[in-house]
């Protein structure tokens, strides 16, 4: 008679896979579908998702972390990465100077954000990389706002 | 009860026969224009009800998913399904170079014919019903086996290894739930007392089945709903099409047009089922009236009867969608024990106990 116990426990077990299912049927508000283009400005982005490197800024000083060491050039396998600097007058240190990136060679591996000793690297979430010439692709990240622009002085 | 004619249906066949009388005047004109009328009306229902089923799975798939489903083509998608239709139609119908060619076109028009017929005998309302038949869902039930054979004569004349074992699953599986089916189904006949659509649901005028057979009536509404589920070959019950098997199974070789109606016919199958089930075991058209309660019976006849066969058909189809994104697959063999060791036993088991209770008069309102 082990047929209404195994009955018993199917049918436990298939009511309660339905009420899980309904469960997640009833969360309208919860959808995790986002539709692009309309919702642009409220676009929800995954923490981890790899876009276009950021230059990060220290917050106190609002100075750029980066010491223009070099190591994010080294490290980057496709030479997309080009770090100027020079010598501060007062303190005879290296100090940033340009960064440029040549987003045209990027594979967005992270390997420059993995080596950097500062933590002033960060994969940015920026996906929309579509451009109409190449220029538009080689972009000077240290700008006084932050945000990248082409940079067509690039070496 | 409202005088109107939308809720007094059965005024409706008498008025246009009146009307087309005093229009053709001979009676063989009048029969002609009426049928010519019905089959009309009815192709434009299935039509629609495709579409719309199409649309509605679609949408709950995706809300069981926490996903929302088609939104792009008219307000949240409702133009979709219409869209792909139209997109299967304008394509090239390929037809394999070795197919048995008059078979591999018959096919889907076998499957579609099957639903479409059936169709015809379900009562939507007080007469609107396209044929009164005496033995209607003996015949509903034969009826449903020819789509069987469209399946397999698909599965066959494509000529394909892949083709051909879906559609012996199918065949296997249908013919195999068939019986849980129609046995369940007779649990309720023995109630009844009739064969016939409309005379089942006036058996219900006092209570739907489903609770005034004690017990027996919700175990056959349960078991009808499986083997029902198999017959549509749905998930759980999808090894007719099992994809990571055998591609798409009976319909791999079809494009264009005949896929679209083979998937017509599959979709109008699952409001088929599931209106066969509100009729018997939930009253059909009838509404749901308590008693004595004329409060509350005159309330329940503001819906009129047609809302109330929508409305129970609406939930079951909405379970049928339900339990397709909420279960996985099951494996051939275990099918085959399903139905042969556990279905089938327990069918013929409520069978008996229904038949005792139904000659002993020892269920709800006896008449």
């Amino acid at each position: 008679m082990a047929i209404f116990g195994k009955t018993a426990t199917a049918i436990k077990g298939l009511v309660g896979g339905m009420w899980i299912t309904i469960n997640h049927y009833w969360r309208f508000s919860e959808v995790i579908t986002q539709q692009y283009p309309e919702n642009r400005a409220t676009l929800r982005m995954a923490p981890r998702f790899r876009g276009k490197i950021r230059l990060l800024r220290d917050p106190e000083s609002g100075a750029h972390r980066c010491t223009a060491c070099g190591l994010c050039v080294k490290a980057c396998p496709n030479n997309s990465l080009t770090v100027q600097r020079e010598r501060d007058p007062a303190t005879n240190k290296f100090r940033l100077a340009g960064y440029f990136y040549h987003f045209e060679r990027c594979t967005l591996c992270g390997l420059c954000v993995d080596t950097c000793k500062f933590s002033a690297l960060a994969m940015g979430n920026d996906f929309e990389n579509a451009a109409f010439e190449r220029g538009a692709l080689t972009l000077r990240l240290d700008t006084p706002d932050g945000a990248p622009r082409p940079a067509p002085e690039a070496p | 009860m409202i005088e109107h004619w939308l809720w007094r249906t059965e005024k409706i066949p008498p008025a246009v026969t009146a009307w087309l009388t005093g229009l053709l005047g001979h009676p063989l004109l009048v029969d002609l224009a009426k049928m010519a009328i019905v089959a009309a009306l009815l192709a434009g229902f299935i039509s629609a009800l495709a579409l719309a089923l199409v649309w509605i799975e679609r949408k709950v798939a995706a809300h069981v998913q926490q996903r929302l489903g088609p939104m792009r083509v008219g307000p949240h998608g409702l133009l979709q399904t219409l869209a792909d239709g139209l997109k299967l139609m304008s394509k090239e119908n390929i037809t394999p170079l070795e197919a048995d060619r008059f078979i591999f076109h018959l096919a889907p028009l076998l499957c579609f014919a099957a639903t479409f017929v059936a169709l015809a005998f379900i009562p939507f309302a007080p007469e609107i019903q396209a044929v009164n038949f005496n033995v209607g869902l003996v015949f509903v039930l034969g009826i449903g086996s020819v789509g069987v054979l469209g399946i397999f004569a698909a599965g066959w004349a494509s000529n394909n290894k892949w083709s051909l074992l879906g559609a012996m699953r199918a065949g296997a599986q249908i013919i195999s739930y068939e019986l849980s089916a129609t046995l369940a189904l007779i649990s309720i006949l023995v109630f009844a007392g009739s064969l016939d659509f409309r005379e089942i649901v006036a058996s219900q005028d006092a209570g739907w089945w489903i609770w005034r057979a004690p017990v027996v009536g919700f175990v056959a509404f349960v078991i009808y709903g499986i083997a029902s589920v198999a017959e549509c070959n749905r998930t759980p019950f999808d090894l007719v099409e099992g994809e990571s098997e055998l591609t798409a199974g009976f319909h791999t070789e079809y494009g264009s047009i005949r896929f679209a109606m083979f998937f017509l016919a599959e979709f109008v199958n699952i409001f088929l089922v599931c209106s066969i089930s509100a009729t018997v075991f939930l009253g059909g058209w009838m509404p749901f009236h308590i008693g004595d309660a004329a409060g509350f019976n005159r309330l329940a006849d503001l819906i009129p009867p047609w809302g109330w066969f929508f409305a129970k058909t609406s939930v079951l189809v909405f379970v049928f969608m339900w339990v397709r994104w909420t279960f996985p697959r099951l494996r051939v063999d275990q099918l085959m024990n399903f139905e042969w060791k556990f279905l089938l036993p327990l069918s013929l088991s409520t069978l008996a106990v229904a038949s005792v209770l139904a000659t002993a008069g020892w269920f709800f309102f006896p008449g």
